[in-house]
């Protein structure tokens, strides 16, 4: 433990603190902008950490992420408008709250219970990280193929819309991981004759484009108005108690939203409607939900803050991001030259705990920063759409050209977020695309070393490898089960008819 | 829009299949396992061939169409779709043309400008304003803050 806090001390010095600071700030203000979100946040962000070292950046990432979960809830509770997907059962309760004149005590219930769940989801990833790192350091490139499909997979399958709309975005995003010069034989893949292709495709551009400019024209098309805040919105100091009264809320929603945040593609929405739907079943006051019961605006809040938490252990720990968030953080990493995963644990375990160390900061200063800032984040809600897609939009382009300082990324920020638009429209899910570009390079990699060490018999060798075996029929399971749950369900149907 | 997905993901997976038989393919500890540099694209090459088939047959043949299609459809009927790419697009093209050529200051200013008069600002003075503010604190954060030299423009360094 006390090394730990060494690490900690070493690697987290006045300049980290001042990027968790200011990520947690702009994330928040980021997540309770309704369109925008974490992942808008942290996409936005990637260029700028190119000029900073990878704690400093990991530090403004990690700060965003959590300001951005908790965000959300502002606009939420409000306008009736989730600022991000994570915050829709927030609203559920809170919004009720605030039409009833308490949008006080439902934004500072959101607060404490973000903290709360921030917080818990620090301690265990402080916890359980090191202890799965050592426990995948066997791991050889049969083990880590099968946990990169796994966490492919399962993203695809669990995003919104059809499973194979899913794969395919996942295939596309493994597909444009190989343009560029082949690192095992130097052979120029996809690059048209173009030099700027041959590196690969700037990491910034496609990530911008699918996800921010995609947005943009979605927000461009909508007709919703800016809000108007006319109430005037306090820290409400006597929430605080409800940490002991509700503290089994509290701890039950948090450990839920660990728990979901570890398995890859499932995240924040899903961990807040299963912990609301549980905290309803179990309160004494059911018929309270839905027309703002506090104990509905803790459970979701306290388990989407600690999704975030669980969301980042395979990531540090095996190196598979479990969020697309994360796997643009994962991005971010790797362009630093730093790749997560049990190597790494080995090698830098004291960068490890420094980054866990700034995980559990962030989750911490939630609260002060709340507390002291709420006026100024429910002010930034009134700002019209217009100058706000404006500014998103040149943070966009500088922010993309700064990068590499070449035009050719802003011709692909273009060519991405037109790519993302029609996806959008197309129902096709843009994370399994991230993920895959992300994972494209791993998964390459581990399937030519099994190529070369299997010498061609990829499943007798497998037989031999109990971990991998189980990660490739759990593959087989995500794959055949929604076919099978469609076959069953049309069968039902033609049962009623 | 699936029979498209489905297609495009049809004609993209043969035309990358195809594209892989022009990689120039040389001696390397990869081509040992017989995994040269088009193996790995053309299994992607062939998921991608797999899907967009799945696709097709779900769409036409079993007549299913995904959840997200149908909530889509519904949230469609509410916004204005292609609105989005018309506004936005001319002025980023022609942004990315401008830039090189008259320099940060007039494409960036003229960008902005724009842009807000695109989203619906119609009072001069601020949309003015605001352009200023945006041209000038981007100048110094990316010239000043990230040591980023900015296009001056290409036509006014010939005429000088």
């Amino acid at each position: 433990m006390m090394s730990v806090l060494a690490d900690i001390q070493q690697f987290v010095g006045f300049t980290q603190l001042q990027y968790i600071v200011i990520g947690v700030i702009l994330g928040t203000i980021i997540g309770a902008l309704p369109g925008c979100g974490p992942m808008m946040g942290v996409t936005l962000t990637i260029p700028f950490t190119f000029y900073l070292d990878p704690v400093s950046s990991l530090a403004l990432l990690i700060g965003i992420y959590q300001g951005g979960s908790f965000g959300g809830a502002i606009s939420a509770a409000l306008v009736g408008i989730p600022g991000t997907p994570i915050a829709a059962a927030t609203l559920l309760d809170a919004y009720p709250m605030s039409q009833s004149g308490r949008a006080s005590e439902a934004i500072t219930l959101a607060t404490v219970a973000s903290w709360f769940g921030g917080c818990f989801g620090g301690i265990v990833l402080l916890v359980a990280a090191p202890s799965l790192a050592s426990f995948a350091l066997s791991f050889g490139p049969a083990e880590r193929l099968g946990l990169a499909l796994i966490g492919l997979t399962a993203i695809a399958s669990l995003s919104a819309g059809s499973t194979v709309k899913g794969l395919m975005s996942g295939a596309l995003g493994l597909m444009l991981a190989t343009v560029g010069s082949d690192p095992f034989t130097g052979t120029n893949r996809f690059d048209f004759g173009i030099p700027e292709l041959t590196g690969g495709l700037t990491f910034v551009s496609l990530l911008v484009g699918l996800f921010a400019i995609s947005e943009m024209l979605i927000q461009l098309e909508s007709t919703t108005p800016t809000a108007r805040i006319t109430e005037k919105i306090r820290f409400s100091t006597k929430c605080l108690w409800t940490l002991i009264s509700d503290w089994g809320n509290y701890l039950r929603s948090s450990l839920i939203g660990v728990l979901v945040g570890v398995v890859p593609g499932v995240g924040g929405v899903s961990s807040a409607f299963l912990s609301y739907k549980i905290s309803k079943d179990l309160s004494p006051d059911k018929d309270q939900y839905g027309k703002g019961a506090p104990g509905g605006v803790v459970a979701t809040e306290a388990a989407n803050s600690a999704t975030t938490g669980g969301a980042l252990l395979p990531m540090l720990s095996l190196g598979i991001p479990g969020d697309p968030i994360v796997a643009v953080m994962m991005g971010g990493l790797l362009i630093h030259g730093v790749t997560p995963g049990p190597a790494f644990m080995l090698t830098n375990a004291p960068m490890l705990n420094g980054i866990l160390g700034i995980f559990l900061i962030g989750a911490f200063l939630l609260l002060p920063i709340g507390w002291l800032l709420l006026p100024v984040f429910v002010r930034i809600l009134s700002i019209p759409k217009s100058f706000l897609t404006t500014f998103i939009l040149a943070l966009c382009i500088f922010g993309t050209y700064a990068t590499n300082r070449e035009l050719f990324d802003i011709w692909l920020l273009w060519v991405f977020g037109f790519l993302g638009y029609a996806m959008r429209k197309g129902g096709v899910p843009l994370s399994p695309l991230v993920i895959g570009f992300v994972l494209g390079p791993i998964v390459e990699e581990s399937l030519r070393r099994l190529a070369t060490i299997s010498g061609g018999n990829f499943w007798g060798f497998l037989i031999g490898r109990p971990i991998a075996l189980t990660c490739f029929v759990l593959i087989l399971a995500m794959l055949i089960g929604p076919i099978l749950a469609q076959m069953y369900r049309t069968r039902s149907n033609e049962k009623r008819s | 829009m699936d029979i498209t997905t489905g297609m495009i993901s049809l004609g993209l997976g043969l035309g990358v299949y195809v594209l892989t038989f022009g990689f120039q393919i040389g001696a390397s500890s990869g081509l040992a396992s017989g995994m040269d540099a088009s193996l790995y694209p053309r299994i992607i090459a062939t998921i991608l061939i797999v899907l967009g088939i799945i696709l097709l047959v779900k769409t036409i043949f079993l007549n299913q169409t995904s959840r997200e299609e149908n909530a889509k459809a519904a949230s469609n009927s509410n916004s204005q779709t292609g609105n989005g790419l018309i506004r936005l697009f001319p002025l980023g093209i022609g942004f990315t043309i401008a830039f090189p050529l008259v320099g940060y200051f007039v494409s960036t200013g003229a960008f902005v400008a724009a842009m807000l008069y695109v989203t619906g600002e119609r009072r001069i003075v601020l949309i003015a304003a605001t352009t200023i503010l945006v041209v000038i604190s981007f100048y110094l954060l990316f010239r000043y803050g990230f040591n980023i030299v900015l296009p001056e423009g290409r036509i006014w360094r010939s005429r000088a």
